[in-house]
């Protein structure tokens, strides 16, 4: 399975490769990484039958989580991703807007990895 | 031709010497009588109607054709000017001394002596008296005639503004005249002419003198009738001056002046009976006779005086008489007036005193009137006794009337003047009175009004106290709220962004775990690698919990933000606050097992569900029932067993909608930190105890979600009492 993790914060790149490590190293997952919404716009344009699942953080420079989410939404890719938005801002006001949105899901940081797992494993199995 | 010319010129200057000589002189016997009136045939009369023929054309012929002998003369007389010629001769031996007169107006007398010219001499009654010739005051032009000494006269009489009642010349032997009247003299003295003068003058003195006190009279009371009186009074007092003597060159000035007087002083004689009676509202119809009556006086004079030269003579014979007529007619108007008030019983004495007076004075002229008309009609009339002196003397007549009305009416205007003052008096004093009194009420008013403004000014101070108390209770809570609420924002900035590292440390600390747990079995037992890799999981494990401690505050800080969990039903606060007592207070015992309080609840029955979501209603009481059992297990510890530790709960229904409060007996809350209660991280106590984030997520829950308040009343030591209110409709 394709993830696509888009974030401003370079460290989450390590922090996913080393928390799905095994996975990774079977072959069960498969990490692209964006620091922000115009380069993930960028990747899906260009491996636009890859991605299977978006992981997005709301709070960035440039483009924001949601507007990036909204251009997912418009752009119609097939398959049709799934966008799971992460984010430290779980405030009410933020999760009403993406779920208004069409995100699939909405977790909060700090990133529950064992939630996480639960939650990817469903569309794996 | 020329001789019938000739013959017809000599038989007219015949028949023209034939008149002259038919036309003969009155022969005079001597001075036999005072006056002697010239025999018809003796005179010749023409009148000039157009007034405008002067002596020189009336003597050579012009108008000569137009003279008729005064007996063959049968026009009607009227106002005009006549012409008369006349011859005078003495007849007898010895000198005649004789005056010739006229009764008209203005008279011119041209006479010739003999070969003499002719001499003009002019007197009459209104002629001024520095162009009068003769014995100017008997309106004499003396003559002396010798023995057969013959005078041609022609005589030119201007009856202006009068009607002659015969044309007839007559001449006065003035010797004769003065032996007359000096025999007459012996027999009644009349009142001299001087005498009579100064009698008019001390009347109109009187008269005058009275006109100004009733003029001042009218000044000071406004009545009507002083005004009438005073004009009546000025009237007669001019009509009774001496302007005769004051404008003798001037007659005209008298005549006039004195008619106009006349017709004033009676207008305004009419107008006091009218007014001092008040005719107009006891005899309405009376009151418009005694109106006409009253102007006709005064309408004669215009007529007569001022428009003479306009009207025809024949009119003027009729309008002439109205003069005294009017006179006679008002006077008599103003007796029936005073008898009707009698016969109404409505006068009052001095209306009946002046009764004999007006008889007087009216009946006079009226007898005169008729004694006159009756003479008119028949020459040989003669009255007798005291009409006849009546008659004679209406000038007296006329004069004591005049003072006896003049002095009843006087004192009866002073009485009713000092009458009228009295009134006036009596009015000012009474207004005095009456202006005093509402003064007095009006002081009354204002004081009384002026107590009410005090009160009210009182009250509204209260009021304004009042209201100012509340308004810096509700800027210091505003002030706290927006605290609150800026705060609440950073915190919750704060905490967000915490999470983001946070959640690097977290991951990477378990992550760095695991990564020792394989270190450790990459390297087997034995190697010296084993115990540094325990130290180093053993650090590991702190950095996580700390980590994860610091999350749990972020979490708990984040609370305030953080969307609800459940959704507002209608909550019965009652069960709702006994639940969470009873939760509380187990869990308290749970971490002190030793711990024990009184619980005493109070629930109002009678309170309605209220709208809000359970669960967080429900934290807000376990964080006060908390904080309760905390202050009274302190206090406990403090005071060590003679301290009995109560926490109450109850709940009401007040005007602003239902109220619970959590009250304890603890330690209370030290004044100087009770300000910063609801700030967030704010706790007293110790580290790890408390987050200092209860009370502050319990404000924001009553006063954001239900638009609650949130109250404290606390003492330092003897307890505390939490307070929530919410509305009677939350959403």
């Amino acid at each position: 399975m394709k993830i696509l993790v888009v974030d401003d914060e370079k460290d989450m790149q390590a922090l996913f490769e080393q928390r799905f490590r095994k996975d990774i190293r079977n072959g069960n997952v498969n990490f692209a990484f964006a620091s922000s919404g115009e380069q993930a716009l960028n990747y899906l344009n260009q491996h636009s039958h890859e991605a299977v699942l978006i992981l997005s953080d709301i709070n960035m420079p440039g483009m924001t989580g949601l507007q990036l989410l909204q251009k997912i939404k418009q752009n119609h890719y097939e398959p049709p991703p799934v966008v799971m938005m992460v984010t430290a801002y779980g405030d009410e006001e933020n999760y009403h807007q993406a779920m208004t949105l069409g995100a699939d899901d909405f977790l909060t940081k700090p990133i529950d990895f064992a939630l996480l797992r639960e939650k990817l494993k469903i569309p794996v199995v | 031709m020329r001789a019938f010319l000739f013959i017809v010129f000599l038989l007219l200057s015949f028949a023209t010497l034939q008149a002259q000589d038919s036309f003969p002189a009155f022969p005079l016997h001597g001075e036999t009588e005072p006056v002697i009136t010239v025999p018809e045939t003796y005179v010749r009369v023409w009148r000039d109607d157009e007034k405008k023929a002067l002596f020189h054309d009336v003597v050579s012929g012009a108008y000569q054709p137009e003279f008729r002998k005064l007996g063959e003369w049968t026009k009607t007389l009227y106002p005009g000017v006549y012409w008369l010629h006349y011859r005078l001769r003495n007849a007898s031996d010895s000198p005649v001394h004789i005056a010739l007169t006229s009764a008209a107006n203005f008279a011119t007398c041209f006479v010739k002596k003999g070969s003499l010219p002719w001499e003009k001499k002019q007197t009459g009654w209104l002629q001024s008296w520095t162009k009068k010739d003769g014995i100017k005051k008997g309106n004499s032009l003396p003559l002396l005639l010798s023995p057969g000494e013959e005078v041609e006269v022609y005589q030119r009489d201007d009856y202006w503004q009068q009607v002659p009642k015969s044309v007839q010349p007559a001449v006065q032997v003035p010797r004769k005249m003065a032996e007359v009247q000096y025999l007459q003299a012996q027999a009644i003295p009349p009142l001299s002419a001087q005498a009579n003068k100064m009698l008019s003058a001390m009347i109109a003195g009187i008269l005058l003198f009275a006109g100004i006190i009733y003029w001042r009279f009218y000044r000071i009371v406004r009545v009507q009738f002083y005004l009438h009186y005073a004009l009546f009074l000025f009237g007669f007092s001019l009509l009774y001056s001496p302007l005769g003597v004051l404008f003798q060159s001037f007659p005209l000035v008298d005549l006039y002046v004195g008619n106009l007087a006349f017709g004033f002083g009676l207008f305004y004689f009419t107008q006091f009976f009218r007014s001092y009676l008040r005719t107009k509202v006891n005899y309405r119809r009376w009151d418009r006779w005694l109106i006409v009556v009253s102007v006709l006086p005064l309408l004669s004079f215009f007529v007569n005086y001022v428009f003479v030269n306009l009207l025809p003579p024949p009119v003027l014979v009729h309008t002439l008489p109205w003069g005294g007529r009017s006179y006679i007619l008002v006077l008599d108007s103003l007796l029936v007036t005073a008898v009707l008030f009698i016969f109404t019983h409505r006068a009052s004495a001095g209306i009946v005193a002046t009764i004999p007076a007006l008889l007087l004075w009216g009946v006079g002229q009226t007898y005169k009137l008729v004694h006159n008309l009756l003479q008119a009609s028949n020459p040989a009339f003669q009255a007798h006794g005291l009409i006849r002196w009546m008659n004679e003397n209406t000038y007296v007549v006329d004069l004591v009337s005049i003072l006896w009305i003049v002095s009843v009416f006087s004192s009866l205007l002073v009485q009713r003047f000092a009458h009228l003052q009295n009134k006036v008096l009596k009015q000012a004093v009474r207004n005095e009175r009456l202006k005093q009194q509402k003064e007095a009420e009006r002081h009354q008013l204002i004081a009384r009004q002026k107590a009410e403004l005090e009160q009210q000014v009182e009250a509204r101070t209260l009021e304004l106290k009042q209201s100012l108390r509340d308004l810096k209770e509700a800027q210091a809570q505003l002030i706290q709220k927006e605290k609150m609420a800026s705060l609440g924002e950073l915190t919750a900035g704060i905490a967000h962004e915490i999470q983001n590292p946070l959640n690097f440390i977290n991951n990477f600390s378990e992550l760095n775990l695991e990564i020792i747990d394989e270190i450790k079995n990459e390297a087997g037992a034995n190697t010296a690698l084993g115990p540094l890799a325990d130290d180093l999981r053993v650090n590991q494990l702190k950095v996580l919990k700390h980590g994860q401690r610091a999350d749990a505050i972020v979490k708990a800080m984040l609370q305030h933000s953080r969307f609800r969990v459940g959704e507002k039903e209608q909550t019965d606060i009652n069960a709702l606050a006994d639940e969470y007592l009873r939760l509380s207070y187990h869990g308290f015992r749970a971490g002190n097992k030793d711990f024990n309080a009184t619980i005493n609840t109070h629930f109002d029955s009678g309170i309605d569900p209220v709208h809000v979501v359970p669960e967080e209603l429900g934290r807000v009481l376990l964080n006060l029932f908390n904080n309760a059992f905390y202050a009274v297990n302190a206090k406990k510890q403090m005071l060590n067993g003679t301290f009995e530790p109560i926490v109450s709960v109850a709940t009401k229904k007040t005007g602003r909608g239902t109220e619970i409060s959590v009250s304890d007996n603890g330690t209370g809350i030290p004044q100087k930190t009770v300000d910063k209660i609801y700030q967030p991280f704010f706790t007293t106590k110790p580290t790890g105890e408390g987050t200092g984030l209860g009370l502050s997520l319990s404000y924001d829950i009553v006063t954001k979600a239900y638009g609650g308040e949130l109250q404290v009343e606390t003492t330092e030591g003897v307890g505390t009492v939490f307070k929530i209110i919410l509305p009677a409709k939350t959403n």
